[in-house]
């Protein structure tokens, strides 16, 4: 028992070391490589590369010119607008089209998505507004809802009782829209930050996608009848003032959609490159483009369509990351094992386990420390096999394990003999 | 009659520092053996090997038949302890400690234990980590005596303790030991205790037996030998004969089983000009110091 | 003949396990005190959505440690006096299996963990099931829960400590335990240990034993 309490304390600690010491490392040696970014000129219908280093920023478009912040803004009236009325520089109309600072306004988007919202736990409570009180802000509802197997259940908050009428009517008008309880996901903007509602997107039990509000107390319920086919993994709602979309849709193939209010018609955004987990993607969008950018660890793509979302241009930069850097690749021979628990493609702890062949040669190297401080001390090298092998694949990180946990020693016969004894 | 304790070939090292090399002893039924050694000779070391706290080198001590550093439940029953310093659970006190480690042992004498508490001047509900050294001896003897175990392991039974103390806990033992041939090992640093007690006498000394042999044998047989001489810086050769030797203020004492005429004859043999030679019978404790010496 | 030993280990804790009981029965009067206190400033639904939403966690910042204070001070006050003056000594020459006996402690040292741990929960559950519905109450159990695990592997593990028998191996030992315990400490949003509670209840109840390895090592002799 000894001896599975020893193993156990063994594998313990090369966990925690691998754990903790090459975050320290990393820590100390880590660059910090910022993505570029960049923005889309409807003047001279080229990028415009935000570079910046700790020393130097600049504005570059993809020719190489340079430009001053004057210059950018001047060059981007459709996002600086504020700034150029106040300049009195601001263009009357672009591409033909009148400027009219309210449409300006109106047609702003910034959207963004990071992997982790994908696995945010959820509590499964959700506040269902009232989408058309009449009044010209959102308010809490009294109570928030849940969806079991049986259907909707409002709890009301300040009594945490169960609202049995308004559960009832909402399930019944559900289920009298085909809804099959329970969900299997339920997507809302549950803010009362925003202009309007619209409410949750939920998925049932058989995969069809529902669209659920409330109207003057009324539960309004449909099918988006968007195909299964279509693998839509999560629906991301996102209210614009010009109420032409709920939002964004991620599909199971990494296709990123626009969910239209026209009849909940899905409309695929021209990108690639996006991986759901690790991608970044954020859409800015003003009167007359869509700037759709997708980061991912080395590399970034600019996709920018019209308003109908056709391509219109695009952009691809790629760089250098940390890991590549001389000390980033040193951590791969020093370290053989490194475990992160927290990562920023995911709200909850999942932990990655990185086992790294290019440390071996570097834990040979610790083994014959180890061997050679094992014959120093006398010990017979037989009973040390397991010791062996722990240094072979975790290297110094078993050694140290192994140094802070001894075997019960034993010592060779032939070293007793050879004693001289004391008289 | 059987051994009770055996120990064979034992050899232990601190790091590299050598202990001792091959020690053999035994321990037969009924005995009261006492080892005496000056500090750092082993004493403790070979305590705490018998009673299964330090793992030798090499060789291996049996008690009642079984290895010392894994013994069984039964046999533990069978073995009292005393720790150095009379350690015990301070935190319980008397009647807690008592009825704690009672249901261990089915023999459990409650009477022994009571008696000598009831002679303690104490509070019934006293934590034992209260009481003085002497007071704290008087309970872990009446544990031990109530456990009324076959074999006694006692390291050091008289550290702290004052002569009252002492001569209380020479007396209960003795009187337990020899009314039921118990057999108990001990060490102890006041010489003139053990010498009440004890029936049988082991003398080590840096890393060797010096003498296994009842206590009885060892007073009768060995003896000092004094004469004056007219210089102090003789030498002699330690052997069979000169067990021990000190030359201070012109006199010359040698320690020796050997009888008076073998030892005048070893001196004049040498050329030493010398007076008289006296013997005399030596206590426990002049005998101990005459054979392993003052330093 | 375990629970003779149950008795020896009661004497030793139950001041200790008194005083634990009382500290979470304070801590959560206090939830529940603030709680109250928050609903009548704070409308419900205002406070359900900052829970649900901005991971407000209404249990307050104290729960975290309290598991891992349990862990620590029962496995002090059931060791400690053991290795004063090395009485485990006596304890290990008690007529049983050395590891039986080493184990018989460790239970009698999960078990009082595992009662304070249930005071700590029943009384968390019944304040939340008043004011909250089931899934925050569920939410809440399921986020203190792992900090529970890291009160059990802090017991292991600072046991094992205490028992060692050389100094200096204790003190790396003691860097080990503040991983640990950092390991199954983390508190910034609920249920964030969701996919990993397996793997850490493994790793605490494994940590459990680590007193048979410091034990033995102490019967040795070891320096």
């Amino acid at each position: 028992m000894e001896r599975i309490s020893r193993y156990i304390l063994i594998a313990v600690t090369i966990i925690i070391a691998a754990l903790f010491i090459p975050d320290f490392y990393r820590k100390a040696t880590e660059k910090n490589i910022r993505a570029p970014f960049a923005t889309y000129s409807s003047v001279n219908k080229d990028f415009i590369i935000f570079r910046r280093t700790n020393t130097d920023i600049h504005w570059e478009d993809t020719k190489g010119n340079k430009y001053t912040l004057e210059e950018y803004e001047k060059l981007l009236p459709l996002t600086y607008y504020r700034q150029l009325l106040a300049d009195g520089t601001m263009p009357d109309s672009i591409d033909g089209i009148a400027i009219d600072t309210k449409e300006l306004q109106k047609n702003r988007v910034h959207f963004r998505f990071k992997p982790k919202q994908l696995d945010v736990p959820s509590l499964g409570m959700y506040p269902l507004f009232e989408s058309a009180s009449g009044r010209v802000n959102l308010s809490l509802p009294p109570d928030m809802f849940r969806i079991v197997n049986s259907g909707i259940e409002f709890m009301d908050a300040q009594t945490n009782t169960l609202n049995a009428e308004k559960s009832e009517t909402f399930t019944k008008k559900m289920k009298d829209a085909g809804f099959v309880f329970p969900a299997k996901w339920i997507n809302g903007n549950p803010s009362v930050r925003k202009a309007y509602d619209e409410g949750y997107f939920i998925k049932d039990s058989n995969d069809a996608i529902y669209h659920l509000k409330m109207a003057k107390g009324v539960p309004v319920i449909h099918n988006t009848a968007i195909e299964s086919n279509k693998g839509i993994i999560t629906v991301i709602p996102y209210e614009v003032a010009t109420h032409e979309f709920y939002g964004f849709a991620i599909g199971k193939d990494n296709s990123f959609y626009v969910l239209s209010t026209d009849n909940y018609k899905l409309i695929k955004l021209p990108v690639e490159n996006f991986d759901a987990k690790k991608s970044s993607l954020q859409v800015f969008g003003n009167l007359l483009y869509r700037n759709i950018i997708v980061t991912n660890r080395d590399n970034m793509h600019c996709y920018v369509t019209n308003r109908d979302y056709n391509l219109v241009n695009e952009l691809h930069e790629t760089w250098k990351t940390s890991e590549e850097t001389l000390a980033g690749k040193a951590a791969e021979y020093l370290f053989p094992l490194t475990i992160t628990m927290t990562s920023k493609y995911s709200s909850v702890i999942n932990p990655i386990y990185k086992y790294s062949l290019l440390s071996i040669p570097f834990n040979i190297i610790v083994l014959i420390i180890y061997i050679v401080l094992l014959i120093r001390r006398k010990s017979d090298i037989k009973l040390y096999i397991p010791e062996i092998i722990i240094i072979v694949l975790t290297g110094w990180f078993g050694l140290i394990a192994i140094a802070m946990f001894p075997k019960a020693r034993k010592m060779k016969q032939s070293m007793i003999k050879g004693f001289i004894n004391i008289p | 009659m059987d051994n009770i304790i055996e120990c064979n070939n034992l050899t232990h090292y601190y790091g590299n520092r050598c202990i001792y090399k091959d020690l053999n002893f035994e321990v037969k039924r009924g005995s009261i053996l006492g080892l005496l050694g000056k500090n750092g000779t082993g004493k403790t070391t070979t305590i705490n090997i018998l009673n299964g706290y330090l793992k030798p080198t090499a060789g291996n001590c049996k008690i009642f038949g079984e290895n010392s550093q894994r013994l069984s439940a039964d046999t533990k029953r069978r073995i009292g302890f005393l720790l150095e310093g009379h350690i015990q659970y301070g935190f319980m006190n008397v009647t807690q400690i008592e009825k704690f480690f009672k249901p261990f042992y089915p023999g459990w004498k409650s009477d022994a234990y009571f008696e000598l508490m009831n002679k303690l001047k104490i509070a019934p509900r006293q934590k034992i980590s209260t009481m003085s050294c002497g007071q704290r001896s008087q309970v872990a003897l009446g544990l031990i005596l109530a456990q009324d175990p076959e074999l006694m392991i006692l390291d050091d039974f008289s550290m702290g303790l004052d002569p009252g103390y002492r001569r209380l806990f020479i007396e209960y033992l003795k009187e337990w030991a020899s009314s039921q041939n118990k057999t108990i090992f001990t060490t102890s640093h006041i010489i003139q205790d053990m010498e009440i007690l004890i029936d049988d006498c082991m003398i080590m000394d840096y890393g060797k037996l010096l003498i296994s042999m009842p206590t009885q044998e060892f007073l009768n047989s060995f003896r000092e030998f004094k004469c004056t001489v007219d210089k102090n810086n003789i030498e002699l050769e330690k052997n069979n004969l000169i067990r021990n030797y000190e030359v201070q203020h012109g006199k010359l004492s040698i320690y020796s089983f050997g009888k008076q005429d073998e030892i005048t004859q070893y001196i004049n043999n040498l050329g030493i000009n010398h007076g008289d030679i006296t013997e005399s019978k030596l206590s426990l404790e002049d005998a101990f110091i005459g054979l392993t010496g003052k330093y | 003949m375990n629970y003779l030993l149950y008795r020896k280990e009661w004497i030793k804790t139950r001041w200790a396990l008194a005083a634990l009981a009382l500290l979470s029965i304070i801590i959560i009067v206090n939830v529940w005190i603030t709680v109250n206190h928050d609903l009548r400033f704070v409308n419900a639904p205002r406070y359900w959505n900052a829970v649900v939403f901005e991971g407000y966690q209404f249990y307050g910042r104290w729960m975290r440690y309290i598991p891992f204070v349990a862990g620590i001070v029962i496995a002090i006050v059931q060791f400690v006096p053991e290795q004063y003056q090395k009485r485990l000594k006596i304890t290990l020459h008690l007529p049983m299996r050395e590891n039986r006996i080493l184990l018989s402690m460790l239970s009698f040292g999960i078990v009082m963990l595992t009662a304070i741990f249930f005071i700590l929960t029943a009384l968390l559950t019944i304040l939340s099931i008043i004011y909250f519905p089931v899934n925050i109450v569920w939410a809440a159990l399921s986020t203190v829960l792992p900090w529970m695990l890291g009160g059990y592997a802090a017991y292991g593990i600072l046991s094992m400590i205490i028992t060692e028998p050389v100094w200096r191996y204790r003190i790396p030992q003691i860097i080990l335990l503040a991983g640990v315990v950092y390991c199954f400490s983390f508190g910034y949003a609920y249920k964030i240990y969701n996919n990993i509670l397996l793997t850490i209840t493994i790793m605490a109840i494994a940590l459990l034993m680590s007193l048979i390895y410091s034990g033995n090592r102490f019967k040795r002799g070891e320096m």
